[in-house]
C-alpha cells in the first residue's frame, strides 16, 4: 500500500498539533498571550441571575420566593374586605341598625 | 342593646350580585357579575398564573416553583396511572385540571372576607352530577348494552338479580350526590365554624384587657382550627378528584 495513503487514513486518528511542550514553553510563554488575553477579559465572581419582570423578580432560579404568595393573600384580602363593605354599606340604604 | 347584631354565619356563603346589566334583548336578557362568578375568575387566573410563572422554561435546574408543580405533577400522574391504568393517561389533564380547580377554590376561601367558591351546591353538586353523566356516557361508549352488567355483581344467583340491581343502581346514582356533597358539606361545615367562633373571639376581645388576655387561649385553638381548614381544602381536593378517578376506572373496566 502506498504510504501516502496509510498516513491519509491514519490522520483521524493522529491529533493535531496544538500544544506542544515547544510551542508552550518556548520563549516565555509567547504562544499562552492569546489564551491568557481571552481568559483576563472574562467577567469575574459569581454570576448574578438575570433579573426580568415578575417571573425573573420572584419565580425563576434562585429568585424563586413566597412573596407572590403573600401579595396574592393580601390581594384578596383587600378585595374580599372592599367587598364586604360595599354590601354592608348597601344593606343600611334601606336597613338602619 | 341596638347596635349589636350579629349576622347569620351561613350569610357568608350567599351569592349576590355585584354589577349587572339587564336588557330588554332576547326577551329579558340578565347578564351579572356574581361573588360566585368572580372568585370563580380569581381561581382561573390563579391556576394560569401558576403554571405560567412557575413553569422552569427548559432550565436544567429547577426551581422552588418548578419543583411544586413538577411533584403535583407526578403525584396526580401516578394517581392516575394507578387508579384507571397505565393505558389511561387520557385522563389526566381532566384529573389535573379538576384538582387545581378544587384545591384553588378551597384555599383561597379560607382567606378573611373571601368567598368559598366549592361550599356553593352550584358548583360542587353540579361538578359531581356533570362528571358522573360525563362517566356514565363514557361507560356506555366503551362497553355498550354490557355496561349494566355492572349492576349485577358476579355470582349472584338469578332470583336475588332483581333486588341487587335495584340496589346496584341506587348506590350507582348516590355516587352523583355523594361527591359534591362531600365537598359542600366539610367546606361549609368549616367556614361556619370559624364564623361563629371568631365572632364570640371578636366580641371577648373587645371586652376588658383582663379578659383580652385570657382569650388568647381560645384563640390559640381557633388558629390550630384554621390550620385544619387549610388541611381540609388540600384533603378534600385530593379526595374528589381520587374518587373521580375509581369512577373512571369503574367506566374504563367495569369492577
Amino acid at each position: 500500500m502506498h504510504a501516502s495513503l496509510v498516513r491519509r487514513q491514519l490522520q483521524g486518528l493522529i491529533p493535531p498539533k496544538i500544544a506542544t511542550p515547544k510551542l508552550v514553553s518556548g520563549d516565555a510563554g509567547t504562544g499562552l498571550g492569546p489564551l491568557v488575553e481571552f481568559y483576563s477579559k472574562l467577567p469575574k465572581g459569581r454570576v448574578t441571575p438575570r433579573v426580568s419582570g415578575i417571573k425573573g423578580r420572584y419565580f425563576s432560579g434562585e429568585n424563586a420566593s413566597g412573596k407572590p404568595i403573600v401579595a396574592l393573600i393580601v390581594g384578596l384580602f383587600a378585595i374580599g374586605y372592599t367587598l364586604d363593605y360595599n354590601m354592608h354599606l348597601k344593606h343600611h340604604k334601606n336597613h338602619a341598625h | 342593646m341596638s347596635g349589636f347584631n350579629i349576622l347569620s354565619p351561613l350569610s357568608q356563603f350567599e351569592v349576590s350580585s355585584l354589577i349587572g346589566v339587564n336588557a330588554p334583548i332576547l326577551g329579558y336578557l340578565n347578564i351579572t357579575l356574581t361573588n360566585l362568578a368572580l372568585y370563580s375568575c380569581f381561581i382561573l387566573l390563579i391556576a394560569l398564573g401558576l403554571h405560567l410563572y412557575g413553569n422552569n422554561d427548559s432550565n436544567l435546574i429547577p426551581n422552588k416553583w418548578s419543583i411544586s408543580l413538577e411533584t403535583s405533577f407526578a403525584s396526580l400522574s401516578s394517581m392516575v396511572r394507578e387508579q384507571i391504568g397505565a393505558q389511561s393517561e387520557i385522563y389526566l389533564p381532566f384529573i389535573y385540571s379538576l384538582f387545581f380547580f378544587i384545591l384553588f377554590g378551597n384555599l383561597i376561601s379560607n382567606v378573611p372576607y373571601s368567598f368559598a367558591v366549592t361550599a356553593s351546591g352550584v358548583v360542587s353538586l353540579g361538578l359531581s352530577v356533570t362528571i358522573f353523566i360525563g362517566v356514565t356516557i363514557l361507560a356506555l361508549s366503551i362497553h355498550g348494552l354490557k355496561f349494566f352488567s355492572f349492576f349485577i355483581p358476579s355470582g349472584t344467583p338469578l332470583a336475588l338479580v332483581p333486588l341487587l340491581v335495584l340496589i346496584e343502581l341506587v348506590s350507582y346514582l348516590a355516587r352523583a350526590v355523594s361527591l359534591g356533597v362531600r365537598l359542600f358539606a366539610n367546606i361549609v361545615a368549616g367556614h361556619t365554624l370559624l364564623k361563629i367562633l371568631s365572632t364570640y373571639l371578636y366580641k371577648l376581645f373587645s371586652g376588658s384587657v383582663l379578659i383580652a388576655v385570657i382569650t388568647l387561649i381560645p384563640f390559640a385553638i381557633f388558629l390550630a382550627l384554621i390550620g385544619l381548614e387549610i388541611a381540609v381544602s388540600l384533603i378534600q381536593a385530593f379526595v374528589f378528584t381520587l374518587l373521580v378517578c375509581s369512577y373512571l376506572r369503574d367506566a374504563v373496566h367495569l369492577h
